[in-house]
């Protein structure tokens, strides 16, 4: 027994120095226990007034504790009742359990008194049941997107794109000799290349396909691009942690100012103006269309800054193409060619709203 | 611990600690949140729980949840006295087990729960000394207070009924 007499475990106590149990420290420790709480002193009494027989005997000290109840067992005196739990609880030793049995056997009003504890059983009901259990579980977290977020107008016009690109192999595996007409021819410094596009209401029908695909033109206005002056270098302040390698500049011109903002391929988008960095609405509004330009270009954007095949070019503004028809912009790609042919400058412009983006010069 | 061992955790045990919870208390209302607030502690620590050991947290957990809502209700919560549990016969009780019930709610909060402990969970001297802090020893004193008092008062109800 490790523990230190108190008011909580003092029938312990007592039964074990009813029984003889006791170390003479702990007898010590009852007895000081008693002198400080008389009030248990009468409960101690009922305990022990008992001669103590040598309980080496199983049914002599069974007997011991019914006989500790003077008064008669139905009065459930403690050292009896303590008998009936150990009973009922299977704490009793084999022995004394065989001996408690037979003792039963031949005493009704102990098995009476037996029943009245056995009573003392609780049972579970099973109809009580936390109602909303469901509501306790946990699951995994969905990433909900909008339906029309960035990322999914990104994923269409990618998908827009290679059903373009699948299109555009098929046309030129079969050699067609209807391929969309060069439409666009747009002067700036040096060298302008013109851009193939499908004519407006162009109805595509592959020749080894039962596919159908109606990529309407997108809306071309250029005339005002062919009298812009020839781009102004804007200063792209150095981002923190060194020079982009490359990177779209996406401009934008109002009455009142000019807003740029440059897409490096590791940094962050931000909104310049005039004067002073800030976001504005416009900016945020350009930081989105830009991103879903980025988006749009991200896995070719290493392609689109060196590539000079005019077939890559070719497939770059079918997907524009797609791009517009799901979003409703009009983006057409411009690109600036050097002396010797090669991509100097690539333009991307949105007429209806008089933007364009550039890459890097 | 796992989502889907946590999630196994609460099919298995939710209406047995909710049952616990409601026979300490007599409050649906109270049991569920108790309920609730040890299935969303479990989940916080579920991580750091072994799934053995699982039960016997949501236990704990749930008791000393209790303890803090009947102190902040300022309930009476004299873990240590004997109390003598009143005999006055309710007029509802005919049933064995409703008289039963009638006598739980009269034992003191202790002997309450480990008597629940002990009949509706089968929990041993040990593992409800866990949950409720207490040595083997004074487990099995509440219980036998516990019972002693129950057979009190069914037999004086039986003699009045």
């Amino acid at each position: 027994m490790n523990m230190v007499m108190n008011t909580d475990n003092y029938e312990l106590y007592f039964l074990d120095y009813a029984e003889g149990n006791l170390s003479p420290a702990r007898e010590r420790e009852l007895f000081a226990f008693l002198e400080n709480h008389p009030e248990y002193r009468e409960e101690f009494d009922a305990f022990v007034n008992v001669q103590m027989p040598p309980f080496t005997d199983p049914e002599k000290r069974i007997s011991h504790s019914l006989k500790m109840d003077p008064a008669g067992r139905e009065a459930s005196s403690l050292p009896f009742g303590l008998l009936c739990i150990s009973y009922l609880e299977g704490d009793l030793e084999p022995e004394d359990r065989a001996a408690f049995e037979r003792h039963l056997k031949q005493d009704p009003a102990a098995e009476k008194t037996l029943d009245a504890f056995r009573k003392t059983k609780l049972v579970a009901d099973p109809s009580l049941v936390y109602a909303n259990r469901e509501a306790l579980k946990k699951y995994p977290r969905k990433n909900l997107r909008p339906l029309f977020s960035t990322r999914n107008i990104a994923v269409a016009a990618t998908l827009a794109i290679l059903a373009s690109v699948s299109w555009l192999l098929l046309f030129q595996v079969t050699g067609g000799t209807d391929r969309p007409r060069p439409v666009q021819h747009i002067a700036s410094r040096g060298h302008t290349e013109s851009i193939n596009i499908p004519p407006r209401e162009t109805q595509i029908t592959p020749r080894q396909s039962d596919i159908k695909i109606t990529l309407p033109a997108p809306v071309r206005n250029t005339d005002h691009l062919a009298s812009m002056p020839p781009l102004r270098q804007v200063r792209i302040p150095k981002p923190p942690g060194g020079e982009p390698r490359s990177f779209f500049l996406l401009r934008f011109e109002t009455e009142r100012r000019v807003y740029a903002q440059n897409l490096p391929l590791e940094k962050e988008y931000y909104t310049q103006s005039p004067g002073k960095e800030r976001k504005s609405a416009a900016g945020r509004v350009l930081a989105k269309i830009g991103n879903q330009i980025k988006d749009l270009f991200s896995p070719t954007r290493e392609i689109l800054d060196n590539n000079d095949n005019p077939v890559f070019w070719n497939i770059a503004q079918t997907g524009v193409n797609s791009f517009n028809l799901l979003t409703d912009h009009h983006y057409e790609i411009v690109r600036y060619l050097d002396e010797k042919g090669r991509t100097k400058q690539v333009k991307l412009v949105d007429n209806s709203v008089g933007m364009e983006i550039t890459n890097a010069e | 611990m796992t989502l889907y061992d946590y999630n196994t955790c609460v099919d298995q045990h939710a209406d047995d600690v909710y049952r616990f919870i409601l026979k300490n208390m007599k409050d649906a209302d109270k049991a569920k949140d108790i309920v609730q607030d040890t299935f969303e502690k479990l989940w916080v620590k579920a991580e750091t729980v072994r799934v053995e050991k699982s039960r016997s947290y949501i236990f704990t957990t749930a008791y000393h949840t209790m303890i803090d809502y009947l102190r902040r209700e300022k309930r009476d919560l004299d873990y240590s006295a004997t109390k003598e549990i009143e005999t006055q016969a309710p007029h509802e009780c005919i049933d064995l087990q409703d008289i039963l019930e009638e006598g739980l709610g009269k034992l003191p909060e202790i002997q309450r729960s480990v008597l629940l402990l002990r009949d509706y969970e089968g929990y041993s001297y040990r593992e409800i000394g866990e949950i409720c802090r207490l040595t083997e020893p004074q487990v099995k004193v509440y219980i036998y207070r516990a019972r002693l008092a129950l057979k009190k008062y069914i037999g004086s109800l039986e003699t009045v009924i």
